[in-house]
């Protein structure tokens, strides 16, 4: 029937997306059952999960001698639990992040930190670290890395809605912007004495062990309003991935949209890294790995993607905590080590194609 | 009414001026052809006429003016494909010629937005792949893959960026001869720019000939396609032919009486 | 949503009997001062209730040994202590479990007398150390400041957590932050134990704290007994004759400005820093600066970087040799005093800086003032300190390079 091409293919390529997501879900649900059960404290794994549940309802659980003087509550609650979710959110905000990027900048290899804001935090990082000067007092190095990596945004925002930039245009700035924040974190770590430089390194790392409760209820809440706002306009998203001109006579709106998804998707990364470091890869892999599985209708590829990332950066920190025993290796070490098999992985097939 | 007016159409890309004073009109189900050498502002004209770039002038669409429609609109109206160098997205056939919908489109798909898609498939012949990835279509598939986005897009007016300079020589013919169809039995009004003049003369009902961002001739082809017009627009000797009832141009030799190549 | 969270595991430690009590112990009428009668009556009632059968209702042995704690040495009452933070803490029982992240602090703590059962975490710097800090191989390791190891801070159940006041404070912060939240009841104590400003103030008050007034004296007394000689034969030499120093980290032509440690160290031995003027801490100097300057005596540190050699792991005094003869043989150096004079002195970062400070003092002085301190032996002293208040069995006769010329 003329009306029926590729209608019947269309609706499996929709029904085989939303599977992928419950399949992911699962995954992550899973995920998260394993990763409070590690931690060098070496608590028995019923032990852990009895923990969550005397968290929630504790008049109804009698805890046994053991878990008392292991104190299992306290460091489930304490430290493991809002760790894990901390991994969760961060990993989805920052895959989101890197496919609303990959999307806009319309280059698969872009990620939330192409545009200088990785540069940027490290820089208000290493400001407030070696010069202990800040903007929030109590909080500078938080304060910093997130005013500065947001400065960063803005000045592209600024430039994109005032001149009109294309897409090559924005990452020559973030280049140059990178290279400018780079400048000045090298003179300040050569100002800076070696534990204070030590530190600034140790932060670039990335890692989760910053966690706590306040925090991740402050991410969650960013993340939260960001992506549905994401979601409504991801129709936009798929036109711009057709070029300027073909999105333009869509009608969208192309020089406002793609300034509105980059601070977007910056504003998502800002508020993540400033708590964490810069943790890399995530951004840039995930939506890689979903766009390889359902295609790039940004309508699924945005939740999709930042399932994805929640699942290797849950999955990342949990070998980061146990590769080594004994140590803890930061996290974004872990994933630059899990991506670089990928990009050798990438590439490899990009040969045969 | 005609359904595009275009009036005093000018256009500076910084302090370059790409079009000057361009005027003409077209009708429904009229196939007009824009020919000249390159640089002329064939581009730039097909990106006024879309809004894509904003030009001084006049330009109504319906007797409306263009100006004053919101992008929606004007995208509701007016179909452009572009000029199909460069690969496509990595999204199934299916996938890209639903975007034209997307002046249509809430946040999910509905049933219309499908057979509009599947209807636009079929017309361009291309039903088979729609599960296809669009990325790995051959010059020709690719060109109908654009078609038929526009078509989707149920618009009144569709404006082609060089259709056919990518395509062999069986593709030139097919793609230019379902664009005439479509304006015939769809009652569209089409604006193509057109590389190749012989292609022009045979399909389009009017053609119009544009030198430096002028409008130097604007007709049916049998009389502006003449051995001055050659001289004038492209500064080459040029024999002019007749075949069956349509000008055929022989280009023979460059002018040497200083006309400028562009 | 965290206080509701706080107040739960709050209530479930109630709950389990195992809260932490903020009375004095066995203080029966609740006046905040445990009185001798208060204590035997304790005791009385322990032994009646163990021994003869009594129902009385009686206090935990735990209990007995913090009053008797209490007693002895806070004078039956709560003790407030100030720490090098200025934070005020009010104890009512002594600390028996403490995590220490600052190996310096372990240290101090050895100085006064502080055995190690009483600490049952460490950075793993001083686990790293195994030669200096033999009695504490198999206690719990808690990473470090920037990286720390919550897991195993909380597995051990600290009642005292001991972290850095002045560097890393942000990251020390967040420790306290992170462990209060897995553990309400712990309490935090801020010492640098390396600052030359402090020093006195924190042995005394670690003193205080953990019971151990009088091996705090009797330290301070030996560490006085260096610093307060050489602050008072150096008294008397005017401004403008004093000894100018050229100090020189393990990086080559890397000194200390205003305001860096080294800098006070050279004050505290009655050198004058050719780089006092200088605003950045750490400066990168130029050589020829250095010719200009012309100081009268080179200091030259090693134990990290390149140059690390030295120590109390390693005997060979060689590559401090070496180390001399490279500076004497810079371009133009031995234009410089101390080259011509042979007074380019070579020193290890362990007894210069951390709570080895003033043995590093003790040979600046000598070096700068050797007429001043002829009965001044820095090695007798680096020795006692070891023998005597760090416990070691460590014959600086046989073992170690910590300076040169020897």
């Amino acid at each position: 029937m003329m009306t029926d091409f590729g209608r019947q293919e269309y609706a499996r390529l929709t029904e085989k997306r939303a599977l992928f997501i419950a399949a992911l879900i699962l995954i992550l649900a899973a995920l998260v059952g394993v990763a409070v059960t590690l931690g060098s404290a070496n608590l028995p794994v019923a032990d852990s999960y009895l923990a969550i549940l005397a968290g929630l309802f504790p008049e109804a659980v009698d805890l046994p001698d053991r878990m008392v003087e292991s104190n299992a509550v306290g460091i489930v609650w304490g430290w493991r639990l809002h760790r894990v979710l901390f991994a969760i959110v961060a990993g989805f905000g920052l895959a989101i992040a890197g496919t609303v990027m990959q999307g806009v900048l319309r280059n698969p290899l872009a990620s939330p930190f192409t545009l200088g804001i990785a540069s940027a935090a490290s820089c208000g990082a290493s400001v407030a670290i070696i010069l202990g000067a800040g903007f929030l007092s109590g909080y500078l190095v938080i304060g910093n890395a997130f005013l500065f990596a947001m400065l960063a945004a803005g000045a592209i925002y600024g430039m994109a809605r005032l001149k009109g930039m294309g897409s090559e245009t924005m990452i020559l700035a973030g280049i140059a912007l990178m290279y400018l924040f780079s400048a000045v974190t090298s003179f300040l770590q050569y100002l800076g004495t070696s534990e204070k430089v030590q530190e600034v390194v140790f932060w670039m790392f990335g890692s989760l062990d910053k966690s706590s409760w306040p925090k991740l209820g402050l991410v969650t809440v960013v993340v939260v309003a960001v992506v549905p706002l994401l979601l409504w306009r991801a129709w936009d998203l798929n036109a711009l991935a057709e070029g300027d001109e073909t999105a333009k006579s869509l009608g969208v709106p192309v020089e406002r949209s793609m300034a509105g998804f980059m601070l977007a998707a910056s504003l998502v990364t800002a508020v993540i890294i400033c708590f964490t470091g810069t943790i890399g890869f995530i951004g840039l892999v995930a939506p890689h790995i979903t766009r390889m599985v359902i295609g790039a209708d940004h309508r699924t590829l945005i939740p999709a993607s930042g399932l994805v990332g929640a699942v290797i950066l849950l999955g990342a920190d949990c070998l980061a905590r146990t590769v080594i025993p004994g140590a803890i290796i930061p996290v974004g070490i872990m994933t630059a080590f899990l991506g670089i098999p990928f990009f050798v992985y990438l590439f490899m097939r990009r040969r045969d194609a | 009414m005609p359904l595009l007016r275009v009036q005093g159409l000018s256009f500076s890309y910084r302090d370059r001026r790409v079009l000057t004073d361009v005027s003409f009109s077209l009708e429904r189900g009229e196939v007009l052809g824009v020919v000249g050498p390159n640089g002329s502002g064939k581009t730039t004209l097909l990106r006024c006429l879309d809004r894509i770039l904003d030009p001084e002038g006049d330009v109504r669409l319906d007797g409306r003016d263009l100006s004053a429609m919101s992008r929606t609109e004007i995208a509701r109206t007016i179909a452009y494909v572009p000029q199909s160098g460069g690969a496509l997205n990595p999204v199934t056939v299916f996938e890209t010629v639903l975007m034209g919908r997307r002046p249509y489109l809430r946040w999910s798909v509905s049933e219309e937005d499908k057979r509009k898609v599947s209807e636009a498939l079929s017309l361009l012949g291309i039903g088979g792949f729609a599960s296809r990835r669009a990325d790995r279509l051959s010059g020709g598939e690719r060109q109908r893959v654009l078609i038929a986005r526009a078509l989707a897009q149920d618009a009144r007016l569709l404006l082609l960026d060089e259709p056919t300079s990518a395509l062999d020589l069986r593709n030139q013919i097919e793609v230019m001869a379902l664009l005439r169809r479509l304006a015939d039995e769809r009652r569209l009004a089409v604006v193509a720019a057109i590389h190749d003049l012989n292609l022009a003369a045979r399909y389009c009902h009017r053609i119009v000939m544009l030198k430096e961002g002028r409008v130097l001739g604007e007709g049916a082809p049998s009389s502006l396609l003449t051995g001055e017009m050659m001289r004038a627009v492209y500064g080459v000797e040029a024999a002019v032919k007749d075949e069956m009832g349509v000008p055929y141009v022989v280009p023979l030799r460059p002018s040497d009486d200083g006309v400028e190549v562009v | 949503m965290t206080h509701k969270l706080l107040l739960l595991v709050c209530c479930i430690f109630l709950l389990a009997g195992t809260a932490a009590a903020e009375t004095v112990p066995c203080d029966s009428d609740g006046d905040g001062t445990l009185t001798a009668s208060e204590l035997a009556t304790a005791i009385l009632d322990s032994l009646d209730a163990r021994f003869m059968g009594g129902t009385v209702e009686v206090p935990s042995s735990d209990d007995l040994r913090d009053a008797a704690f209490v007693y002895e040495h806070w004078d039956g009452r709560a003790l407030t202590i100030t720490d090098s933070s200025g934070r005020e803490t009010t104890l009512s029982r002594p600390l028996r479990k403490i995590a220490v992240f600052n190996s310096d602090t372990i240290e101090m703590m050895r100085s006064i007398g502080v055995e190690s059962d009483r600490v049952v975490g460490v950075s793993k710097y001083t686990l790293e150390d195994p030669t200096y800090f033999p009695e504490y191989r198999g206690k719990a390791n808690l990473g470090s400041t920037w990286a720390p190891d919550y897991e195993q801070a909380a597995a051990v159940r600290p009642d005292a957590v001991f972290l850095y006041a002045t560097i890393s404070q942000s990251s020390c912060d967040e420790i306290e932050e992170t462990l209060s939240s897995i553990d309400p009841g712990i309490r935090f104590f801020r010492f640098d134990s390396y600052r030359p400003t402090a020093y006195a103030d924190e042995v005394r008050t670690m003193g205080a704290l953990l019971g151990k007034e009088e091996g705090a004296e009797r330290f301070l007394a030996f560490h006085g007994s260096v610093m307060d000689t050489v602050a008072g034969r150096i008294a008397s030499i005017p401004a403008d004759e004093r000894v100018s120093v050229y100090l020189e980290n393990w990086d080559d032509y890397k000194s200390a400005g205003n305001g860096s440690g080294y800098d006070e160290k050279i004050g505290l031995a009655g050198g004058r820093n050719i780089f006092a003027d200088t605003a950045v801490e750490y400066p990168a100097v130029d050589p020829e600066a250095v010719i200009s300057r012309n100081p009268d005596v080179i200091v030259k540190i090693v134990g990290a970087g390149e140059l690390v050699f030295g120590g109390y792991g390693d005997d060979d005094p060689a590559p401090f040799e070496e180390v001399t003869r490279a500076i004497e043989d810079r371009p133009v150096w031995d234009r410089i005093d101390a080259v011509r004079d042979g007074r380019v002195h070579v020193i290890h970062s362990d007894v210069i800086g951390g709570p080895e400070y003033f043995i590093g003092v003790a040979y600046m002085a000598k070096w700068f003032y050797p007429d001043l301190f002829p009965d001044l032996d820095p090695r007798a002293v680096h020795q006692q300190y070891l023998s005597e208040f760090q416990r070691l069995d460590y014959d600086l006769e046989e073992h170690g390079a910590f300076v040169y010329p020897v």
